[in-house]
Formats: structure tokens, sequence, C-alpha cells
């Protein structure tokens, strides 16, 4: 997991998908990366590498933004358009922000 | 019929199956009042049936209905329990129900007011039969779910959703229902080898999604959360109904909850727009515990109404029926669809009449003189005559109805009947998924009801007295049905006091309906068939339930115009066995076609036992004025069918007569006719109405050449002709059993070729052909008979079986010798017949001829003879791999007779006797 902060935006590229199959591993290394962020203002992920979106990114992600609203950080997701079409299925823009390259551009 | 009507007749209908499927989770309640699948159908089927009156508008079965589904609804949530006068309360609104559904629109009519006013007093706490139970650790029950708690909590789980109150217009205007669906997405829907997009798109095709949300509980952080799933709560509108969206969804019921739409209405007129404002964690019990404030009346899924023809496993069921639930799964696209009785009753007369069409044209095709080269035409009738057979059985098919949507009904009548006479007796049901024809499924409700109600009146002791006799103080009546060697055969059986032979027949005789002398050398049982005699019975008052003694003899009357038979088996004090034995199906029969004075007529194949011709072998008697044939040591009654049918004294006396010796029951007697024509599978069509009146006809029939057949009843024609003591001296076990425990049986002595001479014992054979060369067909390495239906008969030559001389070629005429079912799909092929002879299996000599198929050999008839080992050669003929070892299966069918009665060169041959030749005579 590559973490990088710029600015105030701390930013997590995971490095590896984040659903059902990659829960445990993914969490506790997101944890882990969260102990860094403490000065930052928010918190971005990089969805760009999970293909494969089921209850285990929606539970991920919900996780993460319950430590992030603990920790009074903004939660932000890069997220392809199919990931963004996924998560706003479940309304998870009210928890966080979800960002395309084409919203960025 | 207008739309309306249809919707009406269809609520009706629905609403006839959810009350029987109401009484009988009653029945079963009874004994399991805390069951919850069984509450749960039983509020299922008055929710229906008070929703589908909604939608009429009959207010009335909505009313009643409505205070039975508030009762339903405290004993499905345990606050009351239901004990016996709460049960026989419910029962009783059912039937009020039942008899409203009668006339929707004079539901008014039917006085319901006791069942009213007892079912509100349960619901006010008034009545004895209420006990609430104590719930799981002392919590409270739970409020009534008829209204909303308070604005305050509906606001709060609407907040949960980011929607604008405008977005509930389109679906309040429209009446549809407001839903939140609620799913945990990993074990409710990803566990159901589903998407969550699949999901989501399958909710949102099905209606409106307001809202959504998703969360995780309180407690789970990063740290914990691999063993969490996430909540989603979706807030949806639709007109579906609540078990349909759960039925759709895959969910159970727990996981929706409806919304009051007034209340929604209300609300939307007063509360703000919600904002897209980040969410506030909930606390935990609005997580879990369904919102009471919201959901204003009870979710359940109901079973999908489209009857099907129910196929339970036939295996024991106690009158208390354990319903299935709903299944909580996805459920399978509609397998079945309704369809009118009318319609297959038309579509099976219009196969009757297509296989009648097909008959005669398979008669057309097969005469030699319709060209020189007709093989075309013949391989294309072939298919229409099989395609006709697959129609016809299909149809054929669509008719059966499982026995058990008749078992049902006597749950509540053994029931009904065990309260009144203070008796305990439990029913038993076994094989409900046995089919049978409809025709004669409404036929044997009558019959049948009158032998439970016997069971249940005469049959089942008092408690005290059965334990007075060591028995269990709990009566049983077990009904089954069976299919046994191609008939059903449905039982009624109890463990009660039995029949007394003795009382039986002090009866008849103080009754007139046997002497005193008869009574002396009647047999038990002989004397419990008795109870079959009109105006006979035993009971010593008569009773709304029994003993008027005009039962048992309607019953075996109608039984036997059902083309059934009826029999009794009874030990004192031990209880009483009654079998019903049934066709499939009165449509289509096998029957026998013979001739008399120049008439076609038709007997069922089913009564058939052979066909004898009489002579110095079997010699026509006269005793006391009654004829009699001499058969193998017994005198068989005859009746002359000429005489019985009134047609004038024949001039030609040497017309030659065949004896027909039909069976019934245990009693046998003969038939003699002038002809025997042929053995064909008829379409029975009804008698027209001048002809009903006529006891000897049960049908009538259009034979392959166009003529019509009247289908003779064996019972009616022995009834009035043959004495009752003639045929109490014939009552006796069936010709196969005295065969088979005969020391000396008899066999058919044959040849295949001009070389040996083979016997095959008569009880294996069915009958015997005589058949030109040119009927035969060669299918593949198979030499078939031609048929009119599509089934074939197959070709034996024992040669290629067995070490005997083989045949070279087959002459222009030849023999078939079919034997009995199952094995009526292939025949042996005989160049002559030769005679029968009696032979024990002493005479057998089996060390000097040995091989399989065959038992050794004897002198009969001053020939050395090889006895056939049948069963050896049958087996022979299915267990081989190979081409030639495969046999046509199918039924027994005859070569087309392309001609007209009294010409007849061929067709059926009877068991031969020494003296007559060893060919049919015209």
């Amino acid at each position: 997991m590559k973490t990088t902060n710029q600015k105030g935006d701390f930013k997590i590229t995971p490095g590896l998908e984040l659903n059902t199959s990659t829960v445990e591993t993914a969490a506790a290394q997101l944890e882990k990366a969260l102990q860094k962020a403490d000065a930052a203002k928010s918190v971005e992920i990089d969805l760009s590498q999970t293909s494969a979106f089921d209850s285990g990114t929606v539970k991920i992600l919900l996780a993460l933004a319950q430590e992030c609203q603990t920790r009074g950080l903004n939660l932000k997701i890069q997220a392809s358009e199919e990931a963004k079409q996924f998560l706003n299925l479940f309304h998870l823009q009210r928890r966080m922000s979800i960002i395309t390259q084409e919203d960025a551009e | 019929m207008s739309a309306d009507q249809e919707m009406l007749d269809l609520f009706v209908q629905e609403s006839s199956e959810h009350l029987q499927t109401l009484e009988t989770d009653l029945m079963a309640l009874e004994s399991n009042p805390t069951d919850n699948a069984l509450l749960n159908s039983i509020f299922r089927s008055v929710h229906s049936i008070k929703g589908g009156a909604g939608f009429f508008g009959f207010d009335p079965i909505v009313k009643l209905a409505h205070v039975m589904e508030s009762v339903m609804s405290l004993l499905r949530d345990a606050v009351l329990k239901a004990d016996q006068p709460m049960v026989s309360l419910l029962i009783s609104t059912s039937d009020k129900l039942n008899l409203m559904l009668v006339n929707p629109e004079r539901a008014i009519e039917i006085a319901c007011e006791g069942e009213i006013a007892g079912l509100k007093a349960i619901l006010d706490g008034t009545s004895s039969g209420t006990t609430p139970s104590a719930r799981k650790g002392g919590e409270k029950p739970p409020a009534k779910n008829t209204k909303i708690k308070s604005d305050s909590v509906f606001d709060k789980e609407l907040a949960r959703f980011n929607f604008h109150p405008d977005d509930l217009l389109d679906g309040l205007k429209h009446g549809q229902n407001f839903y939140i669906v609620q799913a945990e997405l990993a074990k409710e829907i990803e566990s159901q080898s589903q998407t969550l997009e699949n999901f989501v798109s399958e909710l949102a095709s099905l209606g409106t999604l307001i809202g959504t949300e998703a969360s995780l509980p309180d407690h789970v952080t990063l740290s914990n959360c691999a063993a969490a799933d996430v909540s989603c709560r979706f807030f949806f509108v639709t007109a579906l109904e609540p078990f349909i969206l759960c039925g759709a969804l895959g969910l159970g019921d727990e996981n929706i909850h409806q919304i009051d739409s007034s209340k929604l209405g209300e609300w939307v007129k007063t509360a703000p727009a919600q904002n897209m404002a980040p969410i506030v964690h909930e606390p935990q019990e609005i997580e879990e515990k369904p919102p009471e404030a919201v959901v204003s009346q009870s979710i359940v899924p109901t079973s999908p109404t489209v009857p099907t023809i129910a196929t339970k496993p036939a295996e024991p069921t106690a009158t208390q029926i354990d319903p299935k639930p709903v299944a909580a799964a996805k459920r399978k696209p509609e397998e079945t669809i309704r369809i009118s009785v009318g319609l297959l009753d038309s579509l099976m007369n219009l196969a009757g009449e297509m296989v009648l069409g097909r008959n005669r044209l398979l008669r057309i095709a097969g005469r030699s003189d319709t060209g020189s080269d007709n093989s075309q035409m013949q391989s294309v009738v072939q298919e229409i005559s099989s395609v006709t057979s697959n129609l016809q059985d299909t149809i054929m098919r669509a008719r059966l109805q499982p026995v058990g949507s008749l078992f049902g009904k006597f749950t509540r009548i053994v029931r009904d009947l065990s309260h009144k006479l203070d008796k305990q007796i439990q029913l038993e049901i076994f094989g409900d998924d046995v089919e049978l024809d409809r025709t004669l499924l409404e036929g044997l409700s009558d019959p049948l009801t009158h032998l439970v109600r016997n069971s249940v009146d005469h049959g089942i002791e008092i408690p005290a007295n059965r334990i007075a006799k060591g028995k269990t103080s709990c009566g049983t009546i077990r009904l089954s049905a069976a299919h046994l060697a191609g008939r059903v055969q449905i039982e009624v059986l109890d463990d009660g006091g039995g029949m007394d032979p003795e009382r039986l027949k002090a009866k008849a005789v103080e009754k007139g309906v046997i002497t005193t002398e008869q009574a002396s050398q009647m047999t038990d049982s002989d004397a419990l068939q008795l109870i079959f005699a009109a105006g006979f019975s035993t009971a010593e008052a008569v009773s709304d339930i029994s003993g008027r003694g005009v039962g048992m003899d309607v019953v075996k009357t109608n039984i036997e115009k059902l083309g059934g038979h009826v029999e009794l088996e009874s030990r004192l004090g031990q209880g009483t066995r009654i079998i019903i034995r049934l066709p499939l199906t009165l449509a289509i029969v096998p029957a026998l076609i013979v001739g008399c004075r120049g008439t076609t007529y038709a007997l069922p194949q089913i009564n058939v036992d052979e066909i004898v011709h009489p002579g110095e072998e079997y010699p026509l008697k006269s005793m006391g004025g009654a004829r009699v044939l001499e058969l193998r040591g017994q005198l068989l009654p005859v009746v002359d069918l000429s005489d019985l049918l009134g047609h004038p004294p024949r001039e030609n006396t040497k017309q030659e007569n065949f004896v027909v010796v039909l069976r019934l029951d245990h009693v046998s007697y003969g038939l003699i006719v002038n002809e025997i024509i042929s053995n064909e599978e008829i379409v029975v069509k009804p008698l027209g109405r001048h002809l009903r009146s006529v006891s000897y006809y049960t049908g009538a029939t259009i034979l392959g050449q166009g003529e019509i057949a009247v289908i003779l009843d064996p019972n009616s024609m022995a009834q009035g002709r043959i004495s009752a003591s003639q045929l109490a001296q014939n009552a006796s076990k069936s010709n196969e059993a005295a065969l088979s425990e005969s020391t000396s049986e008899r066999v058919l002595i044959f040849q295949e070729t001009n070389g040996e001479f083979l016997a095959i014992h008569l009880k294996k054979v069915m009958r015997v052909e005589s058949v030109k060369a040119s009927d035969i067909e060669r299918i593949g390495s198979m030499d078939c008979l031609r048929k009119n239906h599509d089934s074939t008969l197959r070709l034996v030559q024992l040669s290629d079986l067995l070490p005997i001389k083989p045949q070279t070629q087959r002459g222009d005429e030849f023999f078939l010798i079919v034997p009995r079912p199952p094995f009526d799909g292939l025949c042996l092929v005989a160049s002559r017949i030769v005679d029968s002879a009696d032979l024990s299996d002493d005479q057998i000599d089996r060390a000097t001829f040995k091989a399989r198929g065959l038992k050794g050999s004897a002198v009969l008839s001053d020939r050395l003879s090889l006895v056939l080992d049948f069963d050896a050669i049958a087996e022979m003929l299915t267990a081989g791999g190979d081409e030639t070892s495969v046999f046509a299966q199918g039924h027994f069918m005859l070569t087309a007779n392309s001609q007209k009665p009294g010409h007849s060169q061929h067709h059926i041959t009877q068991l031969p006797n020494a003296n007559a030749p060893a060919t049919l005579t015209n």
C-alpha cells in the first residue's frame, strides 16, 4: 500500500483490490496507513485497481468513512466511472466524495 | 364473459383454494397451537381473501376476514395462544367465509354476528379462550401494529433517505405501496448468487427506488469489519403486494416493511424536503428491530395462488398436517397454468375423434387394393398415428388430478364426526399424490365419504371401549392410494371393532336377504359381502351419519359404474379394510369386440378371463332351468347375450357359439356370443339419452370400420340373470389363484416350425391371434405386427433363443401367442396351434432337455413337447444388449381388421380345445 501526503491531502493507493476477497488485508493496511494521516485534512483512496465490486467494497469504504469521521478527515474516493456507478447504488456519495478522472479534468 | 366477471370468477376460485388450505391448517392448529408456519399460513390465507374481497368491494367478507385476520395476528405474534374453543370459532368463521363466497354479492345475507362477536371478544381480551402467553425474557407484548406511534419516529425513519417529498406524490396518487426493503448485502443478497448491481436493478424494475441507505453497525471499525455485513435499506414504492415483492426479490417477509400510505400522505403535506446531509448514525436498536412505528400492517408473503398439480410424496401424513412454509428463496417462473375443465373435456373429445379417424385411415392405407405402391402414404399414416396417440396420451394426462384433493376434505369430516360422537380418531393419509382422471375422482367422492363416515360411526369404538379392549383410546383411520398393476387402489383401513360375520348372517336372514340354510353354508368371507346387499344395515338406530341401509350397496354400484370394484376384509375386534380398485381413466379402455346376431358389442377386457369354444371338452349343460358350462371341473353359470338383449330366436341353430368367461370380483360367469371379432382399445363415448335406461349398456364406441358398437356392462348383465346362490357357488378365489394353487395346470401346445412341439402355460398367455404374413412389417432387424396405434407387437422366433429347429420360411398365415402384461408388447410366432392339455409339475422331465428358457419336456397328448419357461425367455429378451433383444414396449394391439364382422378370416382365436380345428372358424 502506497501513501503520499500532498498539501494536506493524504493519498492512499491500496495496491490491491478492495472487495470481499481482500477485506481483512485491505482493512488492516488502510488502518495502518491512516495512522500517518493525522496531519492531513482529507484522505483520498485510489480505487482504480479495483475491478470487481461487491459488498466487501462497500464495507471497506463505509468502515473507512467511519474511521475518517472519527479522525475528522474528509474522505474522497478516486474511482472509475464504473466504480462510481456502483458506489452510487448505495448512495455512498453522502458519506464520501466520489471523483472520477473526468470530474478531475 | 366480461373481463370483470372473469376476474370475479378468478377471485372466487382462488379464495376457495385459500379456504381449503385454511381449513386444513386450522385442523392442524388444534394439535399444534404454537406452530409458526401454520399460524403464518392461516394469516396469509385470510389476508389474501380479505385483500381480494376489498378489491371488489365485498364489505361483509372484508369485515369478517379482517376480524379473523386480527385474531390471527395476535396468535402469530404469540400474544394469544390458540385453544380448542378459539380454533372452533375460527373454523366456524372459515365456514361462514365459504358460504359468503358462494355468492359474494349477496354475502350480507350470511349471518355471522356470532363469529364476529366471538372474535371481537377475543380481541378485547374478554373471551375465556384468550391466554396471553409469556413472552421471552419478560418483554412487553408488541403494540398493535395498526397505527404509527409518533410522527417524530416517522420523520426519523424517512430522514435516513435522501429524497424530496414530491418524489412520493406519484406513488400516493396511484395508490401504490411504499416499503422499506432491508437486507444484509452479503448474507441475504450475495449469498443467493446474485450481484448487488443485479439486485438493485431488479428492485428498480419492480417499482421506483426513492432512496437508499447503507450502513455498518456502530461498533464496526476497520480493524473488525471483516466479520461484519453491510445493512442496506431501500425506500421503495411499487404496485406489488408484499408477498409478490418478497418472492421477486428472494427475501423473507422480515426484510420488507410496508409504510402506511395514508400516514405517508399526511407526512408529505407537512414535512420539509430532505437535504443531502451526511447521515447521522442511528442508534443500534433501529438497525436491529423492525421499525414498528412505520409498519402499519404486517407483511406476510403468501403462496402463489395459481394452482398446480400437487405432487406430494407418498408419505404418511396425519390429520395434523404440517403446512409447508412459503420459501423465502426466489420462486421459479410459473410452471402451471389454469385451464377450464370444459376445455380439457373438449380436447379429450377431439383427441378421441382423431383416434377414430386415424384408425380408419390406417385401415384404408393398409388395404392392398388401394394402389400398387402406397408405402410412402403408409409411412405418413404411421407418423400421424404416432402423433395422434401421443396427443391422446398427453391430454389424458392433463385430466389427471391427485387424489389428495379428495382426501383432504376427510380431515374435517373425521374431526367433526369424532367430536359429535365423542370419539378420538386420527386420520392418516398416504399416497395423496396418486393421480386419477377427474371424472373418476368426482365419482369417487360420495362412495368414499360414505366409507369414511361408516368407519367413524360403526368402526372406531368410543375411547372407554377401546381401552377396555386393550387398545389406545385414539382410533386410527388410514386413507391410502397407490398404483397397482395399471389400476389405482384406494384403501380405507380402520383399527376399530371390525365386523361380526355371525351377526351379519343373522341380520341378513332377518331381512330376508338370504335363507337360514344359505346362512349356515356361508363362509365368513361371504358373510362380509352381505353388507353390499340393498337395504342391509346392522345399525341399531338410524342416525344422520349412517344406518339407513342404503349406503354400501350404492357405494358398490357407484364404484362399479366407474369401472372399478370394491372388496372388504374385516376381523372382529381388530378392524376393517375396504379396498377400491379403479381404472386410471374411463376415456380409453381395452375391449374385446364380439358379435351377436350380426350386431357388434364391446366387452371391457379387464373383465374377460378367457374365451371358450363349447363342445365336448367344455360342454354346455342345463341344470335346474339354468345353463352352465363345465369348465375344468367347475360349473360356470352362463348367460346368452342374444336372450339377454331380446334378439329373436335364431333360425340357424347350427351357428357356432363362443363363451366369454367374465370375471367380476370373486365371481365368474360365461357370456354366450356368436363371434369373437377382435381386441381393440376403444374410445368410450356416452350413450344417447334413449339408451341410457338400458342397464346392460355403459357406453358406446366407434370401431375402426366406422360402425358403432355398444359397450356392455358385465355386472349388470349378471344381475338378475345369475342367482345369488349360483354366484355364491362361484364366489371363490380368482382363476389365476386357482390355477396357481392347483397341482395340474393347463398348457398350450404349438409348433413354431414343422419341428418340435412346444408347450407354454396358459396362465402366461393373454391370447392367440392368427395373422397374415402381409400384416408383418420389418423395422430394423425386428419383425413387428402393423397396428392401429403407434405401439407395435414384436415377433419373437423362439428358434432364435432356444435350441430348436429354426424357421426357414414363414407361411402366408401363422399364429401369434401374446403373453400377459407386462410382456404383451411381444408375441411368440407359431406355425400351428396343436392342442391344449393339463400338465402337472411332476410330469416334466427336467433332465433330458436342459436349456435356458426351457423347463424340460413332457409327453402331452401323445407327443413329446418341450415345456417353455416363459419367465426365463422374457428375461433373455429384456436382458440382452443387442438390437434384437430390445423388445418393443407398448400396449397390446391387433391387426387392423379390414373386413366387416361376419367375414373375419383372422383375429382372435380362443384358447383351443382338442376338438376344435387349429384355426378360428369364420
